[in-house]
């Protein structure tokens, strides 16, 4: 059983979500720090889209990206898909693994969809044996995600940064902290964002996720909806500056999911976020070495 | 009052079959359940969507996922039972969309091509391992990619047609065709075949030997209604070396 988050090294530069209509864009090899793939997009006995995958990741570090477990679902894990994942990670060795803090099937039926839990003690215990068993199913520690959600339960006894750093004490799990869901979050529950990041703990965090969303308007109010259809908002690339003050560069990944434009689009995305970091070290340099910074 | 995690998530699963949005925050999960479905499901029809358009296609999506609804976390599943849907739907010879359920079909077996384990081929050459006295004896092991789909309507004109920009007008009048769906070298294509070489085909992938497909063609007279006579169409030399160059044959063995 894998205990503790590990980082391996950290890509240098920003990634991308790789999607398939981008595939042929990518024969190319443009440049570009690391790769994230939805990982059942890649759930085939054979064919062109594993040995896509394989190329790729022969030329860059890969995530393997679960969307489909549905790990805070009551009814236990679908064995299938468990063990099609596992095969995934075993033939493709990636350096990151990541699911979601959601639920997604109940009574047979699965709702393909990101469902938000309560957190309660309930959740958390049964998150604790789930996350276990993934881990231990995958003999590796994987990143978990927290969700852009629309709606919070009155049965929640925990704030979600405390569920999160409970999960990952238990289990040894790593973090993924998605800051357009942090932003979306503040915006639809009112939640502050920069509590959420000092509660968080820092060390457990293995990857950010970076994306757009797009407002709506229901009953008088604007929400906003996690749809990766838009370039990162300004308000996202400034909590980005912000986990940089708090907690130094992590792995960074760009995502887009719908109205996908061209790969150029999301690399420039990718290179902004690289830029954060650079601008970041710059800034950090005089207050990390004040007496040599000059009058 | 504290529900249980089971209850909270038996609730918002009856929400999120219901018909009609719960109204509030909760129609966005109701909407994006819908959404997500169409959505995988036009990428696996993506011709069918296109032809019938986007409203028309949604329409189906979700009467379909009310009786089908997704049994799996992976939703490239969710598309198994359209082709069967759309027959039931469409099947009565008047509508306008009696084809769709065939070329649906046809779409799914592409889907399926796309996925399915890696084998690798046998050339015709493979043959000269063998005397030809014994190749009446000899069984065809065809490639998993296979399948073999047959229609009234000429669905691999219309399918063809309409993976191109400009797709031209297709006459539902012009008859039946014959399809074989397989990968070859790492892409899926659809061959149109004649009616002699679709059963035989057929045949030959059920386990029948050479020997034996050749005669069940020869003595089983195609039905009225298809075009063409199999003994005009199908010359077995040409046939063969069509299956072998298509990439559909694994291997060759006598029993």
């Amino acid at each position: 059983m894998p205990r503790g988050w590990q980082a391996g090294p950290a890509p240098r530069r920003a990634g991308v979500g790789l999607r398939g209509i981008h595939h042929a864009e990518w024969d190319a090899r443009p440049a570009c720090g690391w790769l994230e793939a939805h990982a059942e997009n890649y759930f085939a006995d054979g064919g062109p889209l594993p040995a896509l995958l394989e190329s790729l990741h022969r030329d860059y570090p890969l995530s393997l990206h679960g969307v489909g477990l549905g790990l805070g679902s009551f009814d236990p894990p679908d064995a299938e898909h468990l063990s099609r994942l596992a095969a995934l990670v075993r033939r493709h060795q990636p350096e990151v693994v990541s699911e979601h803090l959601c639920w997604g099937h109940r009574d047979g039926l699965h709702f393909n969809d990101l469902l938000p839990l309560p957190f309660t003690e309930e959740t958390l215990a049964l998150l604790t044996a789930r996350v276990d068993l993934l881990q231990s199913t995958l003999r590796r520690t994987v990143l978990i995600e927290h969700l852009a959600s629309y709606l919070t339960f009155p049965e929640s006894t925990l704030a979600e940064a405390q569920f999160l750093s409970e999960l990952t004490q238990r289990t040894g799990c790593g973090l993924l902290l998605d800051l357009n869901n942090l932003h979306v979050n503040a915006v639809n529950h009112g939640i502050d964002p920069d509590a959420f990041l000092r509660a968080l703990p820092a060390a457990a965090i293995g990857e950010i996720h970076l994306a757009g969303y797009t407002p709506v308007q229901l009953d008088g109010e604007t929400l906003l909806i996690d749809t990766h259809g838009s370039a990162v908002d300004e308000a996202v690339w400034a909590l980005y500056r912000n986990v940089l003050r708090l907690m130094g560069p992590r792995p960074t990944l760009i995502e887009w999911d719908t109205d996908i434009p061209s790969l150029d689009i999301l690399l420039a995305e990718a290179a902004r976020a690289d830029a954060e970091v650079t601008e970041f070290g710059e800034r950090l340099e005089p207050v990390m070495a004040p007496s040599q910074s000059g009058p | 009052m504290t529900r249980s995690l089971a209850d909270i998530q038996r609730d918002f699963a009856t929400m999120l079959r219901a018909d009609r949005p719960p109204g509030g925050r909760a129609d966005i999960y109701h909407n994006n359940r819908r959404a997500n479905f169409c959505k995988a499901l036009a990428l696996t029809y993506p011709v069918t969507a296109r032809i019938v358009g986007e409203e028309f296609f949604t329409r189906q999506a979700i009467d379909y996922l009310a009786l089908h609804p997704s049994r799996q976390g992976d939703l490239h599943h969710a598309g198994r039972r359209f082709p069967q849907f759309l027959a039931a739907g469409f099947a009565s010879q008047g509508s306008e969309f009696a084809y769709l359920a065939d070329l649906a079909k046809l779409e799914w077996a592409w889907a399926e091509a796309l996925v399915c384990a890696d084998a690798s081929i046998v050339g015709s050459e493979s043959l000269t391992a063998f005397e030809p006295p014994t190749w009446p004896l000899l069984r065809f092991s065809l490639h998993p990619s296979v399948t073999l789909i047959r229609s009234t309507w000429p669905i691999h004109t219309i399918f063809d047609e309409h993976r191109r920009d400009q797709p031209a007008l297709v006459s539902l009048s012009a008859g039946g065709e014959y399809v074989a769906v397989l990968r070859r070298a790492q892409i899926v294509e659809a061959h149109r075949l004649n009616a002699g070489e679709y059963r035989w085909w057929t045949a030959l992938q059920s386990g029948r030997t050479l020997g034996e497909a050749v005669e069940e063609l020869v003595n089983e007279p195609a039905p009225a209604t298809e075009t063409g006579s199999n003994a005009a169409e199908f010359v077995l030399r040409d046939s063969l070396a069509r299956l072998f160059a298509l990439g559909a044959v694994t291997a060759v063995t006598v029993p």
